[in-house]
Parts: C-alpha cells; structure tokens; sequence
C-alpha cells in the first residue's frame, strides 16, 4: 500500500501511478466531490473479485461506475430519453444515473437483472484518470460495507483490517474532504419504451362518456358494475384501466368499491402493488392492483393473477396497458372490460372510453 | 429481552437483533439500499426474493451481535400492513424458525414499528434495557403524536402510554390518514413524470435545494376541508400539478418525459414549488391535530421523513407552539427491521406473544392492518 499526497506531488504525475496501478489490477483509493472512492478497472474480473473482497459485500450488489465522459457511458449502457435528459442537464455533478447495460463490465459490477449505475464526477482527477485509462472505474465509497462514510484517509484505515490494507494498492490523499452528501441515484430503467408500453389497446365497440367531475367518474364506475354484476362470482371481472397520471382512476374504483358495498376508504394501491377487499355478504371479493411499479409482465403473475382470476374475483387493475398480454391471456376465465380515460378540454373533464378488445 | 426481528412488508427484506432498546444488528436489503434502486424486479413481488434472502440475512444480524439462536428471547415478525404475499414470506419463515428453536413469536404492527423506531437507541448510547423509561429519554408526557409519512402510508396517530406492573404499555389510535395517495407516492409519481427516475424523493430534494418554491402556485389539498378534518388527500395534488406543468409549458395530454424538455433551474423551480406544497398539506394537518388534540409532543417518522425540509418545518411548527419535536433517525426512517424489534417490546408488553404450536400457526398476515380510530 502506498500513498500519495495530492498536496505534495503533482497531479500531473499522480495520474500515470493511478492508471498503472489499474491496468495491472489493482485498487486505488481516491478522493471525489463526496467521500473518497475506490476504484478498480469495472471491465478485470480479477480487479473487481479483489473490490469484492475488499468490501465484504453479499454477492449480487452491483457496484457503480465513473466515466470520463457521456461517450464512454454510451459504450457501456444504453442511455434512454431520461438518462440523456439527465447528463445533459445534471453531469458532471453528485448524480448515478442507472441505464441498462451493455454487459462490457466484469462480473458482479452490474445488478442481477443488467442494469449499470454510471457516475460522472466534477472532481477533475478523477476524471483524468478515467480517461487516461480509457475504460471506467468502478466508483463505490472506499469503506467496508456498513462502515463510516470515508471523508479522509483515517476514516478507511482505522476501520479495517490488516488484511484488507493489504488488498490496497495506492491512495491518493487530499486531506479532509468537505461533508457533502453522496451522490443521489436516479434509476432510469422504469423508463424503457419495452417498460413504459407494451400493447396499445385498441377498442372494439367502443363506448364513451365525458366526465366533468371525479364524482361522475365515481359514478362511472358505480354504472359499470351494475352493468357487469351479473357475472360475480361466476367468472372473474377485470376492470382494465389505462390513463395517465393523475386522469382519475383511483377515483373509478372508489365508485366501483362502493356499488359493490365495500366501505372502507379505497386508497391507492400504488406502494402495495395490490388491495385486497372482502365482503362479508359475497365470496368473492375486490382485488384493487397498480402495476404503475412494476416493470414486466411476469411481476403481474408473480403476484398471484392467474389465483385470483380462478378464484372469480373482481379486479381493478391500473395501468392495465403495461400488462396487456397478461390480462388478454385470461379472455377465456375472464370477463375483461377496458377502461380508458384522457383529459378532455377544460381541468375537471375526462373522456372515458370503455368496452372489449 | 433479546429479540430477532423479521421485516418482509413490501421492498425490503430485513433482519435485527435488538434488546430492550438497544439495537444489536440490523440489515436491510434493498433494491433501494441507502436511495439505491438497481431497476428490474421489485422485490416485494417476487415473494421468492425475500425468501431467498432470508437465511442470509438472519445469520448475518446474529453474526454481528456475536449471539447464537440460542440466545435469543424471542422472534419477532411484521404481520401487517404490507403486500399479502410479501409479508407472508416472513411470516412463514419466522413461525418455522420459532417452532424449530422453541422461541415464542410476537406479532408486530409495521406502523407501530416506524414509531418505535424513535425510541432505538444505537449501540453508543445508554440504553435502558430493563428500566424502561421513555419518558425520561423524550420528557415524554403521557400521550404524544405521530405524523407517519412513507411512500405507502401518510397517517396521525395519537399514542398513550401508561406503566402498569412496571411495564410499559403503549396504545395507538388512528386520527387521520390519506383517502387515496400516500404523500411519498405523490412525489414519486411526480418525479418519475419529471423524468427524475424512480424513487423520486431524495432526487427531487437535491434538485428542490436549487430551485425557487414560490414559482409555481399549486393548491394545498384539503385546504378548505373543516376543521376536525384531520384526513390527507394526494391526489388532487398529482392531477393539479401535472396540469399546471402542461400549461405553463403549452404541452397537451402528451406525457412530458416523452416531450418537450424543461430547463435545470425549471426543473429546479418545479421540485422546490411542488415539495413545499406536499410539506404545507402534511404540516396544515399537523397543526389541526394539535389542536384537537392538546398534544404537543410530536413524532415524526416514514421513509419521507428524512427530507430535511419536512424536518425542519415540522420541527418549527411544534416548537412555536411550544411543544417538542422528535424526528425519527434518518437511518430509521425507511423499513427495516431493528423498528420491528423495538415495537415487540410494546407488543410484548401487552401480552401479544404465541407461545404454543397453536397459538403460533394462527399468526397470519393482516395486509390491511391499522390501529383502531
């Protein structure tokens, strides 16, 4: 282990040390606008396996990366409309944008499902010796899992073991790092067009009214289930609901809830993924699901569906056009009902457009 | 006591070793470890994640604490509220680990769990491990409140405590909570909207720091509801922001991830003018409940409660009317289990505790779980 003063020797010949010491596998400790970092070269299996190590991490937690620049973070992942919204705006800064990779990395330095955490720093060395290495670095903070966020060399040192030093190859010391917060990461992969949309429902005898208030679109849903009421606990319902953000679909199962005698308040489901509720007077009962979180459609399996579909349950799921294929494939056990509904022209009005594919 | 403690209620899959008050060991895995969400899966779904993770987890915390199983007083397991299958993945697993090592199982409520998590005392601190008196470590008088903010929950929660049998019992009751979006949804949705990725809410904080709250005028909800009102409403707020990024940008029924392109300091402008109008609707019904109540020791806790803004208003505003005010630490704040190990205490305490193969096996999950109103 040797260290380095980036207030005593020139930066200028710290930076062929840096990269010498990652070319040939090695670990170096250095110093970033947050807390110091450690970096091996993310595309050495051996570098990284040595990182591991180090860290003490479980298997599976995948390491982010720093790059020199947006080019070399398109070699390694795919930079969708978000992501490069983002580097244009906010890089160089405290951000880790994560994009699905390219699988260019070693083992272990993207997550389980493929995605890469990629950092671009403000802090000019680090820069420099990314580029002068021509490949990333990966960018975790230089403590042990769990331990003290590093903001100086001691912070690292008197923290680990005699064995763990061993494993360092090169610190570069810049003395006593201002507290700033580490960096804030920003996942961008829900954002995938193959995330975001899988099948445009198209409606066949297609039905529409205009809402002027939530409590039409209430009421909507109240009609829908008279109309449909006929086939509970016969076969299972799906109220398929496609709209955007804030269009009103919450407020269509409240309507539905209640015509079906449910009253406790309906809240969203967005963060449980799915509500659950019984009726003492019926066996079955409403199953209220936002697959807004979820990204594929084996999620919604996942979660039951094809249970709570043979059990002739009523289901309201929102978002419904991410799932498409999922609830299509239920046409024979189910009785499915799209939903649509847009903004109309003044701030209260929606368009809602309902009936089967 | 000394307590191992299961936490599988949505996300996280988490395990804690905590006696008395006094935290052992505690670890969370995450997708969303320390704001890290690494895309693909979300965890809670694949009910298989958290079963995966379990044994790993629990041998960790106990390796930690340097105690074997054997030592261990008792299991305990967060049973509700949360995602169905998710909760059940712990459940199962802590009712087999307490049948095999004959431990008694207790039971605990997650939203009880984010208020214990105030009273965790880390391994530096003097805990009080045998002589429970939080009312020494708060000043506690004997009821207090708790405004509860996650992405799942937006809820307050009035508490008493009395000692009886030197023991402590402790009591909720349900005073108001959200009719349709939880607060940390709400900015989540808003952020992803703002093409800020998933989760939103500690990136839409950095970017709010820069930005200017008075630019864009959004409603606060449930301004105008009566006063007893003590309920929260979101979604209005959701549908009223959007729209008015829409038009102050004459963008049309398009999602605008997909078009037009804000500036950094509109971006900037939008966070801080849209977090503080989520910080206004929490603190207008804070303050309501202070005031229908008379109390005025304040908690606050939930994953949303480490936004340094909330902190800070909430902390003001219970401190100018004289009260005092507690903010669950950050490294708390989130779900993770050492809470629920703290919060079997108070199960403990009110005789909630499986102790037979019978009593054990009924122990099921309560997806809808809440304290009386």
């Amino acid at each position: 282990m040797k260290v380095i003063s980036l207030k005593k020797i020139p930066q200028s010949k710290i930076i062929p040390q840096a990269v010498s010491v990652l070319q040939t596998g090695g670990l170096l400790i250095y110093p970033t606008e947050t807390v110091y970092g450690i970096g091996a070269d993310a595309t050495n299996p051996e570098a990284v396996k040595k990182l591991s190590e180090y860290k003490s991490r479980p298997f599976g937690k995948p390491y982010s990366v720093a790059v020199a620049d947006q080019k070399m973070a398109e070699k390694y992942a795919e930079l969708n409309t978000t992501a490069k919204k983002l580097y244009r705006q906010f890089l160089p800064g405290p951000l880790t944008v994560i994009s699905k990779g390219k699988h260019f990395t070693a083992a272990g330095v993207e997550s389980e499902t493929g995605s890469l955490g990629i950092r671009m720093s403000s802090y000019p060395l680090v820069k420099q010796i990314v580029k002068s290495l021509g490949r990333p670095i990966t960018a975790t903070s230089a403590n042990e899992a769990y331990k003290k966020k590093p903001y100086q060399i001691s912070d690292i040192l008197n923290n680990i073991s005699d064995k763990k030093k061993k494993l360092i190859d090169l610190i570069v010391d810049a003395g006593r790092l201002p507290k700033r917060e580490p960096s804030t990461v920003i996942d961008t992969t829900m954002d995938d067009p193959v995330a975001l949309r899988i099948g445009k429902i198209k409606l066949t005898k297609e039905n529409k009214i205009l809402s002027r208030s939530e409590e039409n679109t209430q009421n909507f849903g109240k009609e829908m289930w008279q109309k449909y009421e006929q086939f509970a606990g016969k076969r299972a319902i799906v109220f398929a609901l496609e709209g955007q953000l804030g269009a009103g679909k919450t407020q269509f199962v409240k309507g539905l809830a209640r015509a079906m005698g449910i009253d406790t308040a309906v809240t969203s489901p967005t963060f449980n993924l799915m509500n659950h509720y019984s009726l003492l007077s019926t066996p079955y009962s409403l199953l209220h699901i936002d697959v807004w979180r979820i990204e594929t459609e084996k999620e919604l399996e996942d979660l039951g569906f094809k249970k709570i579909i043979s059990d002739k349950s009523v289901i309201a799921i929102e978002w419904a056009d991410k799932v498409v294929n999922v609830i299509r494939r239920q046409n024979d056990e189910a009785v499915i009902i799209w939903i649509k509904i847009k903004y109309g022209k003044s701030d209260n009005e929606r368009i809602i457009s309902w009936g089967v594919k | 006591m000394i307590v191992l403690a299961i936490e599988t209620s949505c996300d996280e899959t988490s395990a804690a070793v905590v006696e008395g008050n006094k935290l052992l060991s505690n670890v969370v895995w995450s997708q969303i470890k320390d704001h890290f969400r690494w895309g693909g899966v979300v965890p809670s779904i694949a009910r298989r994640a958290h079963e995966d993770r379990l044994p790993e987890i629990v041998s960790r915390v106990l390796n930690d604490s340097r105690l074997t199983i054997g030592e261990i007083n008792a299991i305990a397991v967060t049973v509700g509220p949360g995602l169905a299958p998710a909760l059940e993945a712990g459940i199962e697993f802590a009712k087999k680990l307490a049948l095999e090592q004959k431990k008694p199982l207790i039971p605990v409520n997650h939203l009880e769990g984010h208020i214990a998590s105030l009273f965790l005392q880390r391994k530096s601190c003097q805990p009080f491990i045998n002589n429970f008196e939080p009312f020494n470590l708060f000043n506690l008088s004997d009821h207090f409140l708790s405004l509860i903010v996650s992405g799942g929950h937006t809820e307050l929660v009035s508490s008493n405590l009395k000692s009886q049998n030197s023991k402590l019992i402790m009591q909720h009751f349900l005073i108001g909570h959200t009719l349709d979006d939880a607060a940390g949804e709400c900015i989540d949705k808003i952020g992803r909207e703002l093409g800020l990725g998933y989760p939103a809410g500690p990136v839409l904080e950095r970017f709010a720091k820069d930005g200017d709250p008075e630019k864009y005028k959004l409603p606060v909800p449930m301004e105008r509801s009566p006063r007893e009102n003590l309920n929260f409403s979101f979604s209005g707020l959701k549908t009223a922001a959007i729209q008015t990024l829409y038009k102050s940008h004459s963008i049309s029924k398009v999602s605008l991830r997909q078009t037009k392109e804000l500036s950094k300091q509109e971006i900037c402008n939008f966070c801080a003018s849209f977090q503080k109008t989520v910080i206004d609707a929490l603190l207008l019904k804070l303050k309501r409940a202070m005031t229908a109540t008379g109390l005025k020791t304040v908690f606050l806790t939930g994953g949303v409660s480490a936004n340094n803004q909330l902190r800070r208003r909430a902390g003001a505003l219970v401190r100018s009317s004289g009260g005092r005010f507690y903010a669950a630490p950050k490294k708390f704040s989130g779900d993770n289990a050492a809470m629920i190990g703290m919060a079997a205490q108070f199960s403990f305490n009110r005789g909630e505790v499986a102790r037979s193969l019978n009593e054990i096996a009924a122990i099921d999950r309560q997806p809808g779980l809440n304290f009386p109103s």
